[in-house]
């Protein structure tokens, strides 16, 4: 029988596995420290990334200026201002990240958490279900849920009960019925066989012998 | 005041029954007529004007993942710039993964704002994207408000100055590139905008806050005053040639629809219905979910004034009872 209780909170976590669940279930094998590492180490190569993208467009914009001034202009400075400025958006970017990765992780640990909370109650069910089971077949009692379980013999109180010894009752009794014969062939009726080939086989030897000029001869 | 808030329980009842329809159908429209305004600011590329290429674009979002449609309106974007200039579209993609890689990687939620600005912007109407904004998210938002304001502006120049890059060839491509970053970046009234937009979502997010009756009401009333008296300012410091009275209508109508869809559809808990999947030891289950929705009916409430005295003889009815709702 179908246990309401049991679909119910079924389709529940269904419906979180489909939803949110298909992102933050994959991160559940991580503790936080390890998924806000990757993550910061993730945002360190984006905001390198990014950072060379703004100095191609600084670049850009005044290109024929860049070029001209490429010979004049004060190179540890200018590496100086580089190395600055992109060590505090770095930093900056990273700290964002730990925050924003952190707080992410929590929120995600909440929803794992009711999660598996409702699976622990799923198990419970299940359990309590399979033992009520049992406890029914112990009783002998004949559950429509375990088809196959009752029509084994050794469930059965008596042999009548089970359809495979009724029929099996049924195919002996007609056994019996049929006369006392081991099914072998009776040699007088295949010599009376043999007869009867070997006389068709005269007949069309003699057929064969009228036309000469054929090739074909037959022998036994 | 009842029968509006039953409507709006029916419409959440009407959504929650019909959300499998719904939604792409929802996302149709916008995939659908966020490329139409598009074009309409840009312009150049014929072939991506047609109505029968939007149409299967629009098919195709419908049934993409929203990240997916996102991506493909961007690159719709992308490639009417294309049809202008290619050191726009160059720049513009350049931008556009700086953006990405700054923010969108970590809020890609916002990723929808960076398409709606643009497009309202073509309508005039971008005063309600940060009336929303405020509303509904969180300050930090202000970053995808001003992206969208960049994106609208860069686009609005090429279409506006897109004779000057008509020039082909390699010795103009540098050229190109430099004078097309020059005009953006140097576009007082987009930086202008962004700030007030940014007040505005400031100011709306902190009114809404506030444990007040129709805070809502009154941060989206903030919201549009704010707006109104920092385009004037605008236009005395920066611009002169801001149309003033329309920016004004503009924000009274932008306010009007966004106190409309506060009050009719924004309602936060939307729930829908769910199509799931599973199996167990005995059956396959295959499971549709239907969100409930009571209806409210209005509330009575009886309240007895007087003790009940002990009397024989007595009429029920005139036990003092107060019906208020």
């Amino acid at each position: 029988m179908l246990n309401e209780e049991k679909v119910i909170l079924m389709t529940k976590l269904a419906i979180y596995e489909k939803n949110e669940g298909k992102k933050e279930i994959p991160l559940s094998k991580y503790y936080q420290n390890d998924y806000v590492g990757l993550r910061m180490v993730g945002t360190f190569v984006t905001t390198t990334l990014a950072y060379l993208l703004v100095i191609a467009l600084y670049v850009l914009k005044d290109f024929e200026g860049f070029l001209s001034g490429l010979t004049t202009m004060n190179v540890p400075k200018v590496v100086a201002i580089i190395v600055i400025s992109y060590g505090a958006s770095l930093a900056l970017f990273l700290f964002i990240a730990s925050v924003l990765y952190r707080k992410r992780f929590k929120k995600n640990r909440v929803h794992l958490n009711g999660y598996s909370a409702d699976l622990k109650k799923l198990m419970k069910l299940h359990k309590a279900d399979k033992e009520a089971m049992q406890k029914k077949l112990e009783e002998g009692k004949d559950d429509w849920t375990v088809p196959i379980m009752t029509k084994l013999p050794e469930y059965a109180e008596n042999e009548s009960q089970t359809q495979e010894s009724q029929t099996v009752g049924k195919l002996q009794s007609e056994a019996d019925d049929l006369p006392d014969d081991d099914g072998a062939v009776l040699d007088s009726d295949l010599d009376n066989e043999l007869d009867k080939v070997l006389n068709e086989l005269e007949e069309l030897n003699l057929n064969m012998e009228e036309d000469e000029d054929d090739d074909f001869t037959f022998s036994l | 005041m009842t029968s509006l808030l039953v409507y709006k329980d029916k419409i959440k009842e009407f959504y929650g029954q019909n959300s499998i329809y719904i939604r792409p159908f929802t996302k149709f429209l916008l995939a659908f007529f966020s490329m139409m305004f598009l074009h309409m600011a840009t312009g150049y590329m014929d072939l991506l004007g047609s109505p029968a290429i939007m149409l299967i674009l629009a098919l195709l979002c419908a049934f993409l993942p929203n990240n997916l449609m996102i991506v493909t309106l961007i690159i719709y974007i992308v490639a009417e710039m294309y049809g202008a200039s290619m050191e726009a579209a160059i720049v513009l993609l350049v931008c556009l993964m700086i953006m990405y890689l700054l923010y969108y990687k970590f809020a890609p939620k916002d990723s929808l704002i960076l398409i709606l600005m643009p497009v309202f912007f073509v309508l005039k109407m971008p005063y309600l994207i940060p009336i929303l904004v405020g509303l509904l998210l969180t300050p930090f938002s202000v970053v995808s408000v001003a992206f969208g304001t960049f994106l609208y502006y860069a686009i609005n120049f090429i279409s506006t100055s897109g004779a000057a890059f008509a020039k082909t060839g390699e010795d103009a491509v540098a050229g190109n590139l430099s004078q097309f970053i020059a005009g953006i970046i140097g576009n007082k009234m987009m930086y202008a905008s962004i700030v007030v937009f940014a007040l505005t979502i400031v100011v709306v997010y902190a009114v809404k806050r506030l444990s007040m009756d129709n805070a809502s009401m009154y941060a989206i009333g903030a919201g549009c005053l704010v707006q109104m008296v920092g385009f004037v300012l605008v236009r005395m410091t920066v611009d002169e040639t801001v149309a003033i009275l329309v920016v004004i209508l503009m924000t009274v109508v932008s306010g009007i629809i966004a106190a409309l869809l506060d009050f009719l559809i924004l309602p936060l808990d939307y729930s829908r219905t769910e199509v799931v999947q599973y199996e167990d030891d005995d059956y396959y289950y295959y499971v549709k979910a239907v969100p409930k929705y009571t209806v409210t009916k209005p509330e009575i409430r009886v309240k007895r004034i007087n003790a009940r005295k002990e009397r024989t003889h007595r009429h029920p009815e005139s036990d003092t009872k107060r019906r208020t709702r």
